[in-house]
């Protein structure tokens, strides 16, 4: 009983928003009005290894022993660097670029800032890259 | 226990210098490209225990000092983590070009 | 059970990646118009393999950087840099895009 209390207070407790990167570019107002718009792409994230941790502290005897062994071996085939949770596909964001020319098709733009931040719940979570400006009238 | 000793210590000595890449970002860069200009600043850590990032500024402003009078465009900006035994480098490095008249 | 569990974990295994950060640079007046942007648009990409950990540079970073203004002698505007990391089996490798628009 206390194990999935302390299961779902972690769970609770965890982060739902994650900011991990921002920057904010020049922003030139004296050329004319400008219109905001905002370009986002996510994909979905999940951390296997997490949730084989998760598995492993909700389980008993072998079955515990099972998932740490689950666990080890997801941590050694997916090692390295991440941001947030691991994502299936590393494309998602490469259509950005096009993205913010089709919201602004005069190219004309200022005040562009980048932002990769997440939303999630564990090892569950969305991943997103939002890149937001303003277009020149 | 001292063969253990020893295989941690080859292990970390070994996995020393190894650099990482933090962020990088790069600004437009302009058709002429003469005159590049290089600015490095960087940060020893104990442990990895950082008090300041003060040393950032000294990158701009040497950046700015090699371009006086001029634009610094097409900057390349990396920051960077160096690991060695128990001392952490953080490092910013700029590249740019600098236009004059 | 164990086969089964194993060949889960195989096949959703080494095929994961992480976006770090993806950047967008300022954008100039001399940008095309929207219309036109994709004959304009030059990309390049590098990569690092690392494994366990052995990386003693950023090279490629610079690389991406010099292929990037080789592709485009002309001014390059917009910039959208990521740098991303795929993962694998006791290795990974660290990833470079950058994509513009060479204003012409």
């Amino acid at each position: 009983m206390r194990k999935y209390f302390a299961i779902a207070a972690v769970g609770l407790l965890t982060a739902c928003a994650r900011l991990d990167h921002v920057q904010i570019g020049e922003i030139d107002q004296s050329q004319g009005s400008l219109t905001p718009f905002t370009v986002q792409v996510s994909e979905f994230g999940f951390e296997a290894a997490a949730a084989a941790e998760i598995g492993r502290i909700a389980t008993k005897g072998p079955s515990s022993q099972q998932f740490q062994k689950i666990r080890n071996i997801l941590a050694l085939m997916n090692m390295g660097p991440r941001t947030g949770n691991p994502v299936y596909d590393d494309e998602y964001a490469n259509k950005l670029m096009e993205y913010i020319y089709a919201e602004c098709p005069t190219g004309k733009l200022t005040g562009l800032t980048s932002v990769r931040e997440a939303k999630g719940f564990g090892p569950v979570s969305g991943e997103i890259v939002r890149i937001s400006g303003y277009c020149i009238q | 226990m001292f063969k253990k000793l020893f295989v941690s210590i080859a292990t970390c000595l070994s996995l020393s210098a190894c650099v990482s890449l933090n962020s990088l970002s790069l600004t437009q860069i302009p058709e002429a490209r003469n005159n590049t200009i290089t600015a490095t600043s960087d940060s020893w850590n104990l442990l990895g225990i950082a008090f300041s990032n003060d040393f950032i500024d000294e990158a701009i402003m040497d950046l700015k000092s090699q371009c006086i009078g001029g634009k610094v465009e097409g900057i390349l900006t990396k920051h960077q983590t160096t690991v060695y035994f128990l001392v952490f480098k953080r490092e910013v490095i700029a590249t740019g070009y600098c236009q004059k008249g | 059970m164990k086969k089964i569990l194993l060949l889960l974990c195989l096949s959703i295994t080494g095929c994961t990646h992480s976006i770090h950060m993806s950047h967008m640079s300022d954008v100039s007046a001399n940008t095309p118009k929207a219309v036109n942007i994709n004959k304009h648009i030059v990309e390049v990409s590098t990569e690092q393999t690392v494994i366990l950990g052995f990386a003693f540079d950023t090279e490629y970073v610079d690389r991406a950087y010099q292929e990037l203004q080789k592709k485009c002698p002309k001014e390059v505007v917009a910039v959208n840099t990521q740098y991303s990391t795929s993962h694998g089996f006791l290795h990974w490798t660290n990833k470079i895009r950058m994509k513009a628009v060479c204003a012409s």
